[in-house]
């Protein structure tokens, strides 16, 4: 018969287990071998990642490869906007369009909260020009651990190591250039592995 | 002149929801079955608008696996026991076709843009058109609107079925193509309005090109008074509150207790959904403001308490964040601080639909199949906004081959891979314009060919436009641009890559 202190010892050894299942790496599947190889090392749930995603870069498609390799919902928040999301685009990388939900609104930062507090969905894409605080970053990161969510955060300019961001696991730049026809991944924090060139054909 | 070429062409629907739906009833207990906006014309003859039952009708007839008219029809047949139905798009429109269709004895449900009814309108007597006028123009009169427009209506009306005796025209299909603004100027604005709703006038600035998205517009709507029925009161919950409170996290407990009120009430009780909330906020200074509170899916208020009321209060929430921001406007020139006190409130059940108990299981809006699914549908009741799905649809041509969905209508077992004829790998952007966009050349700093496709040659002017070549352009703005170039070396911007 289980005393109590033993089941205490069980309960915590499963939490444990839990924990270090989480922190195991896991890496991603994408069609891509040399983009799986260079996110080996990376944990996708339970960790916000932010993204250095300016516009004029197609610097959203790695993160959309990614994505779409899970398999799983992905809500989208972003600003309103008078353009649409071309389903068509996901499909020309072998994603299944019907997997992304996409909230574009004046007020993002309502609607997200919402959706983080009620665990609607365990991949969220913040892409939004609106000013996120500390504090905000401070709530997606303890919400991220605690919902075993992945959160994107895509910011509108490169990142860089000047300023640092503490309440993230990993920062990534990527981007796409026209002249060279490459695709560039830079990551400056979380990976070991710190850039990565793609050629066009490669993708697509 | 020319022969009439459109009679009531609302445009080309996307699919077959159609805003309105005209029914005759001799039931009217049940009359909110089908929508919480319904206007009486006559005895037994009424107008359900049902924008707001959109979301939930799609979602409702996609799980029941029918298409929304089978679905709404069966609404109206189990319900509303409506023998006769029209779906339009305009609510004139429906009330000359039910009319027609009474005279001729015909029992059904019809849309408005079937072939069969298409087909019937040549045959349509402006004896039913000038019943129908002013059937709807003493309508109005009793509730004194549109007065000035309404002006020597009756004589205005004389001298217009002269003016058709004259001519021998009895029927639709006997008139020659007569402009809006000469039939206005003749007979003045209600009349021409009346006419502009039987006879929609092209947008002059309308491409030749057929737009293939949804493209009728409630344009035609304009002028169109709505009148809401209601036979019974609204209830009306009251709030006074023992001391004053200005921030949410103090009103939250009080609300829910008024919302505790609420679902107790037999009038909102199940099977009836509400769909729309007034609540009104009386202030420290006896001002008084009314917020609307609206449901994106019909609102069981009894499920809702056993949930703590996290739909309603989420709503609540929004309504309440608005209103700060504007008395926090209005007030910004004055130095006042705690100018939201708030002394009491009320909240009004204004819209109900109250479908039967047949039907009312249907009104389950979450597909306990999919637990997903079930907490982003769940999720979109909470928020303001809205939530989109995009998916592939054939077509090949670029822009028209993808369309906007509602989130209820995802189909699990489905998968939505690349379904264009063209080949699906090619490099294709995130974001679309609704339409190309001219580009001056000048813009474009570097460009990378893609690849070549068809235009929709077929409606354009000239017949050698019959191609378009698509780049990855980088503009002087730093933006990868999806463009394409035509036989006449015109750019255009159709998309933008990030």
């Amino acid at each position: 018969m289980p005393t109590q202190t033993s089941k205490e010892f069980i309960s915590r050894a499963e939490l444990l287990d839990k924990e270090a299942k989480l922190n195991q790496t896991q890496g991603i599947s994408t069609p891509l071998n040399r983009l799986n190889n260079y996110f080996k090392d990376l944990n996708l749930y339970s960790s916000v990642i932010e993204w250095g995603a300016p516009s004029g870069r197609l610097s959203r498609l790695i993160p959309l490869l990614i994505l779409g390799s899970t398999q799983e919902k992905v809500l989208w928040f972003c600003d309103e906007m008078q353009e649409k999301f071309y389903a068509n685009a996901l499909n020309s990388l072998s994603i299944n369009s019907s997997n992304f939900y996409f909230i574009c609104e004046k007020d993002v930062q309502r609607s997200l909260r919402a959706a983080v507090n009620e665990d609607s969905c365990k991949i969220l894409v913040i892409d939004t020009k609106t000013f996120i605080s500390k504090s905000d970053l401070n709530f997606l990161s303890t919400k991220s651990r605690l919902n075993q969510s992945t959160y994107f955060l895509m910011r509108h300019f490169f990142l860089s190591n000047k300023n640092g961001n503490p309440f993230v696991k990993y920062r990534i730049n990527s981007s796409y250039d026209l002249r060279s026809d490459c695709f560039k991944v830079n990551c400056i924090k979380g990976l070991s592995k710190k850039s990565l060139v793609l050629k066009r054909d490669e993708v697509f | 002149m020319n022969k009439v070429i459109s009679l009531f062409d609302y445009g080309k629907k996307q699919d077959d929801f159609s805003r309105f739906v005209v029914f005759k009833t001799y039931c009217e207990e049940s009359l909110f079955a089908l929508s919480p906006d319904i206007m009486k014309i006559s005895t037994h003859i009424y107008v359900a608008d049902m924008t707001s039952m959109e979301s939930y009708f799609r979602g409702a007839s996609f799980r029941a696996k029918m298409s929304v008219q089978e679905f709404i029809e069966m609404v109206l047949a189990k319900d509303i026991h409506s023998f006769l139905s029209v779906s339009c798009e305009h609510p004139f429109q429906g009330l000359v076709l039910i009319n027609h269709l009474l005279e001729k004895d015909v029992e059904g449900h019809f849309l408005s843009d079937s072939l069969f009814l298409k087909k019937l309108y040549p045959n349509i007597s402006f004896k039913i058109w000038i019943s129908t006028a002013k059937k709807l123009e003493s309508i109005y009169s009793k509730n004194k609107i549109l007065v000035s427009q309404r002006k020597d209506f009756h004589t205005n009306m004389k001298r217009f079925e002269k003016f058709l005796s004259h001519l021998k025209i009895s029927n639709f299909g006997e008139l020659k193509k007569v402009e809006f603004f000469e039939i206005q100027r003749r007979y003045k604005s209600f009349i021409g309005l009346l006419w502009k709703w039987s006879f929609p006038v092209k947008d002059k600035n309308q491409k030749e090109e057929i737009n293939l998205f949804n493209y009728s517009t409630y344009e035609y709507f304009k002028g169109f008074q709505w009148i809401s029925y209601r036979f019974f009161e609204n209830p009306v919950f009251h709030h006074f509150l023992d001391f004053p409170v200005s921030t949410w996290s103090l009103i939250e407990p009080h609300l829910k207790e008024s919302l505790l009120k609420l679902s107790q009430d037999e009038e909102v009780k199940a099977p009836r959904r509400i769909m729309e909330l007034v609540w009104t906020i009386t202030l420290y200074d006896s001002s008084t403001y009314s917020l609307n509170i609206p449901f994106k899916y019909p609102l069981c208020v009894e499920e809702d308490a056993n949930k703590e009321f996290k739909i309603t209060l989420n709503q609540f929430l929004f309504a309440f964040e608005k209103f700060e921001s504007l008395l926090k406007q209005k007030n910004e020139d004055l130095e006042f601080i705690n100018v939201n006190l708030i002394l009491g409130w009320s909240v009004e059940v204004t819209k109900t639909i109250n479908p039967s108990r047949k039907t009312a299981n249907l009104f389950d809006t979450l597909n306990r199949k999919n637990e997903e699914q079930e907490k982003i549908i769940d999720l979109e009741r909470k928020i303001s906004g809205e939530i989109k799905v995009y998916k592939s649809k054939p077509n090949h041509l670029y822009g028209l081959d993808f369309f906007e969905d509602n989130v209820a209508l995802v189909n699990e077992e489905k998968k939505d891979t690349a379904s264009s004829l063209m080949d699906s790998k090619s490099f294709k952007p995130f974001f679309i314009y609704s339409e190309p966009i001219v580009l001056n050349e000048s813009e474009i700093l570097y460009s990378r060919f893609l690849e070549r496709s068809s235009t929709n040659w077929w409606v354009s002017r000239d017949i050698e436009d019959s191609f378009r070549d698509y780049y990855i352009c980088e503009t002087r703005d730093n933006n990868l641009i999806w463009a394409f170039k035509n036989y006449q070396e015109k750019w255009f911007k159709h998309g933008l890559f990030s």
